[in-house]
């Protein structure tokens, strides 16, 4: 099977998805709906014309979040933040994903993504992602998951990734605010990252390939603006951990780390 | 100074502001020096034709410069005295540079009257004028403020005080405003952008801690505190979110004084005085006391009700009530009006002597919304104090007037999504609960707390038809997205709600939120139901509690465009219907 075909069918599907014109229409099918369902109170289909006060909430959010901003060890970093702007239902959502450790930059990922608001609590995403680094099967994903929280107030992000000759690479990211004090927050986080084949040259391997641990604690000296400290553990499993010890490399590492979170 | 010499000579139908009118009568024009410059107190405007000019001040309520809007030079603009019978010309002159209305809040006016930009006139652009004039149909306390953007949070509101026709059944010797509000430094377009970005954002710090979860464990056991915790943390909700904007950012104001500036008000011991609470804030809900005085509520949204003995009562955004004290001792009192989330009070004092200040107590605990809250009545606890429709239950015959709504409970299709992050299942009547905060309050500190079904109006209810037909409307939201509706849509997508012309509804709505949500009916009265169909007190604001339902009778009685909605002021523009009479 031709897997350009198929990941240029799946281009083709989401860039239609995306496209302004056909979302309109869902939108505007979906308005549709809600005036159908309310239509038995009402004998007119005019809608809220102004009131004085609707319209604020009609305007565009645009907002920049840094959730990692941090120096890890002795010689590593990393950033993981995003701009989004949209309205309250679509988005779209430019992404940096920055990892370095042990001299060599490990993830330097840019993402651009269209999300949606499904339900209460979830996104759904799809979009594009660009690695920088060159150590890759790929350099080029097509990204396609969901980013929300769950019952119990776990935020998650899971994101299926299809790269060049039908490589497939699944990412999925939890964590959770533990509130210590009314400033004071604890946040463990999970990443597992798996893999859909063997690539010796990235280090990566079949199945559950490579799991980051981390615990930060955070002071909040402004709600826009959090300090903090922690532990960031990270380590090959399986075949991955087979190549990296092939390489002579460690399998493992913890190191501390310090650095900010913040939006606005 | 315990027996001014004025105090036979004041009119009983004189009323002053504050302190500096006070002060004023008495010859005394020396004002404590404040590191801050305040905000020079609003001016009584009376008669039949009055000139509002809408303008920017510099204000400074926190240290910080900002500037206000305010009406004629202060903030709250002037207080409007009418006389119940006369016709009133208002012309408001615009000096802002972005389109601005104001709103009569409660009085009942001819639509194109009404003052809401979009629905009742085109608004009022900058450099222009605009002349409402109606006649005064009715009597007692009310407000007005801008309905244009978010211009109420940036002090655009003043009180309205009309006397009535006949003979007031109140009896008093003095009389004053005590108009309540939220001030924020920040933008009213900043504010709304934190809480899009993170609906949290000024809640956060009121949320549980594992402190708490670790002390409910050692008092409770783990098993007890699963079962107790499973439904919010399981629907990933706070029971400490009972307000959204919060005094990190808010202080508050009784007739535009801090609580630091303390707005006084001067009485003779022994003398009868009217206190005519109104809130006009943006977002806080406020409970109202004054520790060693009796009070007595005698008018609730501006209509006379039977006169009724409280020590505390919970003010709605948007409403107003009336109280009457009768302070006998020499000594001062203090007006302590805490915010529903406990993070902060507006304050003044009560006093014969300017100098004399009272105590200012310490606020209550934070509240901590329960099941009941969630709209979840476990079966046992299903049986409410005070008379429940119940016989008629599933019969699909409306319940009679004045005991509200007896129909099942219906979630829209459209009650769903992104948009919604609750339903309220089993909502109890509101009108039996003092609402989150305030109960148990007899128990605790011997306090007897307002409740809705308490309110009696003092003249028979305006119709004693029973009603004709239900609407049931549910209040919907997802607070994380910060977004607000009405069973699921938001006013953007809303077709308008019809009412004919004469007809008699009832009207009942069903808070789907864990937010208490002050609901305003403009143009027709809202006969809140609340037991005794004879006597339904008139309002015209009505606060659904959180997981509740409330229900009122509307007499379509007035042709033309109306709103119904939240008064909370950045919930207003989802939770918005028009209800056009035909």
């Amino acid at each position: 099977m031709n897997h350009h075909t198929i990941i240029k069918a799946t281009t083709t599907a989401l860039i239609a998805l995306c496209s302004e014109p056909s979302f309109q229409a869902a939108l505007a099918q979906n308005q549709e709906d809600l005036h159908h369902s309310i239509q038995s109170r009402s004998n007119e289909t005019t809608v809220g014309e102004g009131n004085g006060i609707a319209g604020e909430e009609d305007k565009p959010t645009a907002k920049f979040s840094f959730d990692q901003f941090e120096r890890r060890g002795q010689n590593g970093a990393a950033i993981e933040g995003d701009f989004s702007y949209g309205g309250d239902i679509n988005k779209l959502v430019l992404e940096i994903d920055f990892e370095r450790g042990g001299g060599e930059t490990e993830k330097n990922e840019r993402w651009l993504v269209y999300s949606r608001a499904i339900s209460k609590n979830w996104n759904f995403l799809s979009g594009i992602r660009h690695d920088l680094q060159r150590e890759s099967t790929s350099r080029n994903w097509l990204a396609v998951g969901l980013i929300g929280e769950t019952p119990y107030s776990l935020e998650m992000d899971a994101v299926l990734f299809l790269g060049k000759s039908g490589s497939t690479a699944f990412r999925l990211e939890a964590e959770y605010e533990a509130k210590l004090a009314e400033k004071v927050t604890l946040i463990p986080r999970l990443e597992l990252n798996f893999f859909g084949q063997n690539d010796e040259i990235a280090g990566s391997g079949t199945g559950l390939s490579q799991a980051e641990l981390g615990l930060r604690l955070l002071y909040e000296i402004h709600p826009k603006f959090s300090p903090y400290v922690g532990v960031h553990h990270e380590r090959e499993v399986g075949n991955a951990a087979d190549f990296a010890r092939e390489e002579g490399e460690k399998v493992y590492t913890t190191v501390w780390v310090i650095g900010i979170r913040a939006w606005f | 100074m315990t027996n001014p010499p004025w105090c036979g000579a004041i009119s009983r139908r004189t009323f002053v502001t504050g302190l500096t009118a006070g002060a004023a009568l008495l010859g005394l024009s020396s004002l404590p020096l404040a590191a801050r410059t305040r905000v020079p107190p609003p001016t009584i405007l009376s008669g039949e034709h009055f000139s509002l000019k809408v303008g920017q001040r510099p204000v400074n309520f926190t240290g910080q410069r900002r500037n206000a809007i305010s009406v004629n030079g202060s903030v709250p603009g002037p207080v409007l005295h009418w006389r119940e019978g006369q016709t009133v010309t208002l012309n408001v002159f615009s000096q802002l540079p972005k389109d601005t209305s104001i709103h009569w809040h409660g009085i009942r006016v001819p639509s194109n009257m009404n003052g809401v930009p979009g629905l009742n006139f085109p608004g009022i652009r900058p450099g222009e004028n605009f002349r409402y004039r109606f006649k005064v149909k009715q009597s007692g306390t009310y407000w007005y403020h801008s309905h244009s953007s978010f211009q109420r949070q940036q002090g655009l509101y003043g009180a309205i005080v009309i006397d009535p026709i006949d003979e007031d059944p109140v009896a008093y010797d003095r009389d004053y405003v005590v108009l309540l509000s939220d001030w924020s430094d920040d933008s009213p377009q900043r504010i709304y952008s934190n809480l899009k970005k993170d609906g949290h954002y000024y809640n956060r710090h009121r949320r549980r801690t594992t402190t708490d979860l670790w002390r409910d464990v050692r008092a409770k056991g783990i098993e007890q505190t699963w079962r107790e915790r499973h439904p919010w943390n399981f629907a990933g909700i706070s029971d400490r979110d009972v307000s959204d904007i919060t005094s990190d950012t808010y202080s508050y104001l009784i007739n535009g004084q801090t609580p630091e500036d303390n707005w006084t008000a001067l009485f003779a011991p022994g003398e009868k005085v009217r206190l005519r609470f109104i809130n006009a804030s943006a977002m806080t809900i406020f409970d109202l006391r004054i520790p060693g005085l009796d009070m007595t509520v005698v008018s609730a949204d501006g209509q006379n009700i039977q006169p009724l003995r409280v020590d505390e009562f919970r003010l709605g955004t948007g409403e107003t009530y009336d109280v009457v004290v009768r302070p006998k001792e020499d000594r001062a009192y203090t007006l302590f009006a805490q915010a529903i989330d406990r993070g902060g009070f507006a304050r003044g004092t009560l006093t014969p002597n300017q100098k004399f200040t009272a105590e200012v107590p310490s606020m209550d605990p934070i509240p901590i919304l329960d099941e009941r809250d969630l709209g979840f009545t476990p079966a046992s606890g299903a049986k409410a104090a005070g008379r429940q429709p119940s016989a008629e239950e599933h019969s699909g015959k409306l319940a009679p007037a004045g005991l509200g709504s007896n129909s099942s409970i219906i979630h829209q299709p459209t009650e769903k999504g992104h948009g919604v992050a609750l339903r309220a299942l089993t909502p109890k009547n509101g009108v039996y609960d003092p609402g989150v905060g305030l109960r148990k309050h007899q128990q605790r500190y011997n306090r007897r707390v307002l409740c809705y079904a308490d309110l009696r109006s003092l003249t028979p209810s305006l119709g004693q038809r029973e009603p004709q037909r239900e609407l049931q409307l549910h209040l919907t939201g997802n607070p994380a997205r910060y977004l607000w509706s009405v069973d699921g849509v938001k006013y953007r997508n809303a077709t308008p709600i019809l009412l004919t012309y004469g007809e008699r509804i009832r009207i009942t709505l069903v808070n789907d939120t864990l937010l208490t949500q002050p609901m305003h009916l403009h143009g027709l009265w809202s006969e809140l139901e609340t037991g005794d169909g004879e006597y339904l007190p008139r309002k015209h604001t009505v606060i659904v509690q959180p997981g509740a339902k409330i229900s009122f009778l509307v007499n379509a009685d007035t042709r033309g465009r109306w709103a119904l909605h939240c008064q909370m002021l950045y919930r207003a523009h989802g939770i918005f219907r028009e209800v056009r009479v035909v």
